[in-house]
């Protein structure tokens, strides 16, 4: 009976035309995500009319832009929303350079997300404390990879070269590039264009000023809704890719974690996900660490996407959505491949959910810290200094 | 194992090899156990996908806990 009952769910036809629909409305928001991305690029050239260094002159700061970047994606809790913004306005003029440190800050602010998911556990002491420690390991390891990546970059622009040499493969000199072949530029254009047409009216800077703002919204709605309704349509597929990667190497949970993320569109998503099933017991630290570190690289998926049909200066745009994949590529090659390394995350989180189970004001004042206290200093430290 | 003095050394390397046997098994049983509760942790991943939610509440019983704490310590 219970067979009869599940063939005739799974073939009910209003269920797979409620399914059809969704995916319609996921490729719709995905579309509109796209579209939103130029938005904001054409609002800040309009704005900006080719002083947009002038503008972000306060960001060239690479303290400050790493500040911007961890500020506004713990406030927004989206770091692809943040970055989709970052690839909008770099795509309207805003240079790289400035753009790098925001986009490493974004890697920090979205671990506030599942640090808040684990104070939920916060009435059973060895559960808070198993939870705290899986929430801070993210950051912790984001944080490390911030202090290495960030002086190399401000040394010798390391991520900027080879972000560019990957743009370059598909926008260099060869014939066949992005611009001969790039149908989804040419699907989001007409759209794109009728907005800023509809802008003009306002004046450069006011119209500008209105398409930024409503990029951002758009942004900010396509991918909640975008995660909404992927977290309940691939919750199945998200189940099976764990399933298969328990008791194997961290290498396959790297891999699973990246794969969940790509398919839910969020990285918060995972990382909290990780929180109740470490805080019950299910799964230990290190078992749950390379998962995290996959949920890194998997949210790039979404600034790459919205790079590739940007308009504007599209290069500089596919150059940052790059820059943010190979920084979170290279953290997971080089703090989880060197020995010495790997486990400085997990031994830091462990200490810190011990602490805040114990005294739990630790867990309040590591959250406004991290998040919100050490950025500020930074930003009035480095302003002393410039 | 008071007496263990008393054995004769192939007493002794049985009971090393039955113990080592043992423990294998134990450890298999164990970790077949803890796969066993991460499969079923896995299977009610709808129900950690709620858990995992981020809400307001959260912020805010975390905020009551800790002043109601504060207030017993005092």
């Amino acid at each position: 009976m219970s067979e009869l009952t599940s063939t005739l769910s799974t073939h009910n036809p209003d269920r797979t035309s409620n399914h059809l629909s969704q995916w319609f409305f996921v490729a719709l928001l995905v579309y509109l995500l796209i579209c939103a991305v130029s938005i904001i690029g054409g609002g800040f050239k309009m704005a900006a009319g080719g002083h947009a260094e002038e503008l972000f002159a306060f960001a060239s700061n690479p303290f400050a832009g790493l500040v911007i970047g961890t500020v506004a994606t713990a406030l927004i809790q989206s770091s692809s929303t943040v970055t989709a913004i970052i690839v909008g306005l770099v795509a309207g003029g805003l240079p790289v350079s400035v753009a790098v440190p925001m986009v490493m800050g974004a890697n920090i602010g979205t671990s506030i997300t599942n640090t808040i998911v684990s104070l939920g556990h916060v009435k059973a002491k060895e559960e808070f404390s198993r939870a705290f420690s899986a929430a801070t390991v993210h950051d912790f390891f984001n944080l490390l990879s911030v202090l290495i990546f960030l002086p190399l970059e401000i040394a010798f622009g390391l991520l900027e070269k080879l972000g560019s040499l990957l743009a370059q493969l598909f926008y260099g000199g060869s014939e066949v590039s992005m611009h001969s072949f790039n149908f989804v530029k040419a699907a989001t254009s007409p759209v794109v264009s009728n907005v800023k047409y509809a802008m003009q009216s306002f004046g450069d800077q006011t119209g500008g000023i209105i398409l930024i703002i409503f990029g951002i919204i758009l942004i900010f709605i396509s991918i909640t809704l975008v995660g909404k309704l992927l977290k309940k349509l691939m919750v199945g597929k998200a189940r099976q890719i764990m399933h298969s990667a328990i008791g194997r190497s961290p290498i396959s949970g790297i891999f699973s974690g990246t794969l969940v993320t790509v398919l839910v569109q969020s990285s918060s998503t995972t990382t909290s996900l990780m929180v109740p099933l470490a805080g019950t017991g299910s799964f230990s630290l290190k078992q749950i660490y390379p998962f995290t570190l996959g949920a890194n690289v998997g949210t790039c998926i979404t600034a790459v996407l919205a790079a590739t049909a940007v308009t504007g200066n599209s290069e500089a745009a596919l150059q940052i959505a790059f820059i943010h994949l190979t920084y979170n590529i290279l953290g997971v090659l080089l703090i989880y491949g060197l020995p010495f390394l790997r486990y400085i995350p997990v031994q830091c989180a462990e200490w810190l959910g011990r602490s805040a189970s114990e005294n739990k004001m630790v867990a309040l004042a590591y959250i406004l810290s991290v998040f919100f206290i050490v950025p500020a200093l930074c930003i009035l430290v480095s302003n002393q200094f410039q | 194992m008071a007496n263990v003095n008393v054995l004769t050394t192939e007493r002794l390397k049985a009971l090393i090899a039955d113990t080592e046997g043992t423990l294998k098994q134990l450890t298999i049983e164990l970790e077949r156990r803890e796969l066993l509760k991460q499969e079923n942790a896995i299977e009610n991943l709808e129900e950690h996908m709620k858990d995992a939610e981020l809400s307001l509440d959260t912020i805010r019983e975390f905020l009551a806990y800790l002043t109601n704490d504060l207030k017993s310590r005092e």
